[in-house]
């Protein structure tokens, strides 16, 4: 069978080729039309420049060395996606929708990739360093302020609908075309100054150009009969967000998901997210100890909950800081490790290979002060920055729980005995199954 | 005896057909070379070692080769992407006159597929069997935990002192012409010499011609190793006769006579189709690829899945760290805006790409689309990045670690539209490569194509699919 490298442009594309959200590009998308054709939908990459810059002026200034201003080093071109959605052309059904895309992201390159990848491939693909002042100065400054530097990237997009490992009928009467929207960050959330001050940064944006979508498209060979029926199953993500501001926090929701296979939440504090002096990014631990908000206030007792039951385990996570021996301890539970790469990592890709989680980025041993210059920062964390999450696994394998009838639920005790609003992002993975015909696409979670 | 029978008995020539738990032997020889040449300066070395016809050839059966530096010289070493491959110039698998597999320019191909080993494996397996250590690290600036400007080698020693900092390899890799007994033996696997073996393995005990398998080495002076600051240039490297073996692998499948069965069966008439590269090389310089060139490559009427191209500065010399196994990238201004670069393939009248590709990241994943990921830095592929960050300023054994910016630019594409036509394959590319310093002086592409072999009452026949 031969197939083609295909090639396109935004929908939306300015006259100018550049998208920017803050000269009102918030949305950037692709079509792949219907056509004789099989997609491969794992070899779809979004490829262009980036830059940034401190100004919004007729001829922006480049960053440079000084500013300070950078972005979560471990996303690299990530930063810049908040929702990912992937529609059928033909009637736009959602097939997929993924919110705080770059928040999944940020765990999930952790989990899934070792250092070695993210200072090798991921390098080039999506502008990852995973350390700060690395980042900083090879992606985000120019040496000239009035010229940016080559800033090219081609990433892949991470998602169930893409890894499945099935094709996608292009055919008009089979699924048809495709579309891929993203919605970019707003660039508080996305650029941040390490030491913490907006002055002089007021405007400072990023900015996509070149951009285009390219992947492979098998061909069909003549009189191969119509597949207009089929279905198309794959693993999906799930995003909630809420927030919490008490040392005894209580979640629950209403998942209305029939094959659960795993949840992981995320924390950080709410007056972080969406600013220019600090990286909303990040995945830390809730802060704000009674003392001082800017220190990490460690969660000491878990419950995960089905129905108001403990469920799946029969019993509360007790973090290591319990024991009278470890209180002070710098070392993050073990248990709360390993379930949250359990969670993330697929059962048949498992390895402890690569992943980049170590005890240099996931400990306690930081504070939540924003610094160009301390090593205690969060933002400095070496190898990444900081990994922290709580997760579950359900089922054996990936055969999933059923949470259509029950709740879902986590209980935290943690010592937020500040106020200090936390945001908590969770996500869900579970099964989805696509349904398409000659009548439109259908989606079963 | 029933031909049948052997309907039971697992397609020993596809590895990924045999049981995993399959009884089977596993004998060992040590072959010495029936011929060897060791080179000089300017001519190539020679080696020859005959396979016995026994059972199968394991697939990962070693070559063991071990250097003696030249006079003075006390601490040379091997290019990191390459290791011990950079020696061999020329792989050649025989059988009787028919020639299975030849891949000419053999290191130059081994580097790219050297580059999809994963760091990890290198820094703690690959650096002690066949000399490659290619990983990073981050290089943390002084008196910081966390605080890196750059990334540099890494190869589980500590930097140096001073300015700039040298990082050394382990002391037991050190090659010193004074202690010859200390210099290490390194091995090549045969399925890295022959890469359709990776799929494929031999039936030895069917053949009935003699199969040779030949190395042609690259010649003594500038070529076997690269050299430390302070060495002595310029001065023959030798290799050590007496560690050059065959450390063959001979596995005999089967509690009883399993083999006899296979050979009476499928075994006396079968085919298999395996791949094989060939080079194909242009001379070319900095001011041809700035204005655009169209190169034929051949390959007419043949199955091509995948091409290689790589533009070398086949110049540098011993004195670098990744010497003439490298690949340059376009030229960057002083702020850091990449050259020009735009890549296609053109064949049965029909571009790969709908536009010429001419954005770096894309050429990447376009390679790692038909290769596999590669563990590459982006300095190292593209040279992006590097104005302000990228490759640190210290050394590895006293030669500069900016010198491999920009000098992994390895280009690949997998084919998509069937069998080549009558035109061949057209390579399209312009490219701003430097024009001072380390120049493009070649353009050398791999053609993977596919052949078909037919073991026939013990006699092979070779054709093109």
């Amino acid at each position: 069978m031969t197939s083609r490298y295909i090639e396109i442009r935004p929908d939306n594309i300015p006259a100018d080729g550049k998208i920017s959200f803050k000269n009102g590009f918030p949305v950037l998308s692709f079509t792949v039309s219907a056509q004789d054709g099989m997609l491969d939908p794992s070899t779809i990459r979004i490829i262009g420049n980036f830059n940034a810059f401190k100004d919004n002026l007729a001829n922006p200034t480049r960053l440079t060395d000084g500013d300070n201003v950078t972005m979560n080093n471990r996303l690299g071109i990530y930063n810049v996606i908040e929702s990912l959605t992937i529609r059928a052309n033909r009637s736009k059904m959602v097939c997929e929708n993924i919110r705080h895309y770059s928040k999944f992201m940020n765990s999930y390159l952790a989990c899934t990739s070792s250092l070695q990848d993210q200072i090798g491939h991921l390098q080039q693909s999506c502008l990852i360093y995973p350390n700060a002042t690395t980042f900083r100065k090879s992606v985000m400054e120019s040496l000239d302020a009035t010229v940016s530097p080559t800033n090219e990237f081609s990433f892949h997009v991470p998602c169930g609908f893409m890894q499945s490992g099935q094709m996608v009928d292009l055919r008009q009467d089979a699924f048809g075309g495709i579309q891929l929207e993203f919605l970019l960050q707003p660039d508080s959330n996305v650029l941040f100054n390490t030491a913490g001050s907006t002055t002089g940064i007021g405007d400072a944006h990023y900015e996509l150009s070149n951009l285009k979508l390219t992947c492979e498209v098998s061909d069909i060979p003549a009189g191969t009969p119509s597949g207009s029926e089929g279905a198309y199953n794959f693993n999906t993500i799930t995003s909630l967000y809420t927030s919490i501001n008490s040392t005894n926090a209580q979640i629950q929701y209403s998942l209305a998901l029939q094959n659960v296979i795993s949840a992981f939440v995320t924390f950080m504090p709410v007056s972080n997210i969406n600013t220019l002096t600090q990286d909303g990014q990040a995945t830390t631990f809730p802060s704000g100890d009674g003392s001082v908000k800017t220190n990490l206030a460690p969660i000491r007792r878990v419950q995960w909950l089905k129905g108001g039951s403990k469920y799946p385990a029969d019993f509360d996570y007790v973090t290591n800081i319990v024991d009278a021996q470890n209180t002070s301890s710098k070392v993050v539970d073990p248990q709360i490790v390993k379930t949250l790469v359990q969670a993330i990592s697929p059962d048949s890709q498992y390895s402890m290979e690569r992943l980049s989680v170590s005890p240099v980025n996931m400990n306690r041993n930081y504070n939540m002060i924003a610094s160009t210059t301390g090593e205690d920062s969060y933002m400095n964390i070496a190898e990444g920055g900081g990994v922290y999450g709580l997760a579950v696994k359900y089922g054996i394998g990936e055969s999933g729980d059923d949470f259509t009838q029950e709740q879902w639920g986590l209980s935290i005790d943690s010592d937020l005995k500040s106020d200090n609003p936390i945001g908590v992002y969770i996500f869900i993975k579970s099964k989805s199954q696509l349904l398409y015909s000659p009548q439109g696409v259908q989606l079963r979670q | 005896m029933d031909n049948d029978d052997d309907s039971q008995i697992p397609n020993f020539l596809m590895l990924d057909q045999i049981p995993v738990n399959y009884t089977q032997q596993l004998e060992t020889d040590l072959l010495e070379p029936v011929v060897f040449s060791q080179g000089a300066a300017t001519t190539d070395g020679f080696a020859r070692f005959t396979l016995q016809n026994k059972g199968f050839l394991h697939s990962h059966s070693k070559i063991f080769i071990a250097l003696k530096p030249g006079a003075g010289q006390t601490d040379v070493f091997l290019q990191p992407h390459v290791g011990i491959g950079q020696v061999v110039k020329k792989a050649v698998l025989k059988i009787g006159n028919k020639t299975l597999n030849e891949i000419d320019s053999w290191a130059g191909l081994h580097a790219v597929k050297s580059s999809l080993i994963t760091n990890e494996n290198n820094v703690e397996r690959e650096m002690y069997l066949t000399g490659r250590s290619m990983n990073f690290g981050f290089v943390y600036n002084n008196d910081s935990k966390v605080f890196a400007d750059s990334i540099g080698l890494d190869n589980g020693m500590e930097y140096g002192a001073g300015t700039p900092a040298r990082l050394n390899q382990p002391s037991w890799a050190r090659m010193d012409t004074a202690k010859p007994e200390e210099c290490p033996s390194y091995s090549i696997d045969l399925s890295d010499l022959f890469p359709f073996l990776k799929v494929n393995q031999l039936p030895l005990y069917l053949i009935k011609e003699p199969i040779n398998i030949e190395l042609t080495f690259q010649p003594t002076q500038d070529h076997r190793v690269q050299i430390s600051t302070g060495q002595t240039p310029n001065v023959a490297c030798e290799i050590v006769r007496d560690e050059l073996k065959f450390c063959a692998d001979y596995i005999f499948y089967g509690s009883s006579d399993e083999m006899d069965r296979f050979a009476m069966g499928r075994g006396k008439d079968m085919s298999f189709s395996f791949v094989d590269y060939r080079l194909v090389e242009h001379t070319t310089s900095p001011a041809q690829l700035a204005s655009g060139l169209i190169r034929n490559l051949g390959m007419a009427n043949r199955m091509v899945p995948r091409v290689i191209t790589l533009l070398p500065a086949d110049g540098q010399d011993e004195d670098t760290i990744l010497g003439r196994n490298n690949s340059m990238a376009p030229t960057q201004s002083a702020s850091g805006v990449m050259g020009e670069v735009k890549y296609n393939i053109r064949y049965n009248d029909r571009f790969e790409f709908t536009s010429d590709v001419d954005n770096v990241s894309r050429l990447f994943s376009v390679l790692q689309q038909s290769e596999g990921v590669p563990f590459i830095t982006r300095q190292q592929f593209s040279d992006c990045g590097t104005v302000a960050g990228g490759l640190t300023d210290d050394t590895y054994q006293g030669r500069s670690q900016e010198g491999m910016e920009g000098h992994m630019f390895y280009l690949g594409t997998r084919l998509t539209n069937g069998r080549v036509g009558q035109r061949g394959i057209e390579l399209h590319i312009t490219h701003a490569a430097p024009v001072g310093g380390r120049v493009v002086d070649l353009l050398r592409c791999y053609c993977e194509y596919i052949r078909v072999a037919r073991l026939s009452n013990g006699f092979f026949e070779v054709y093109n699919a």
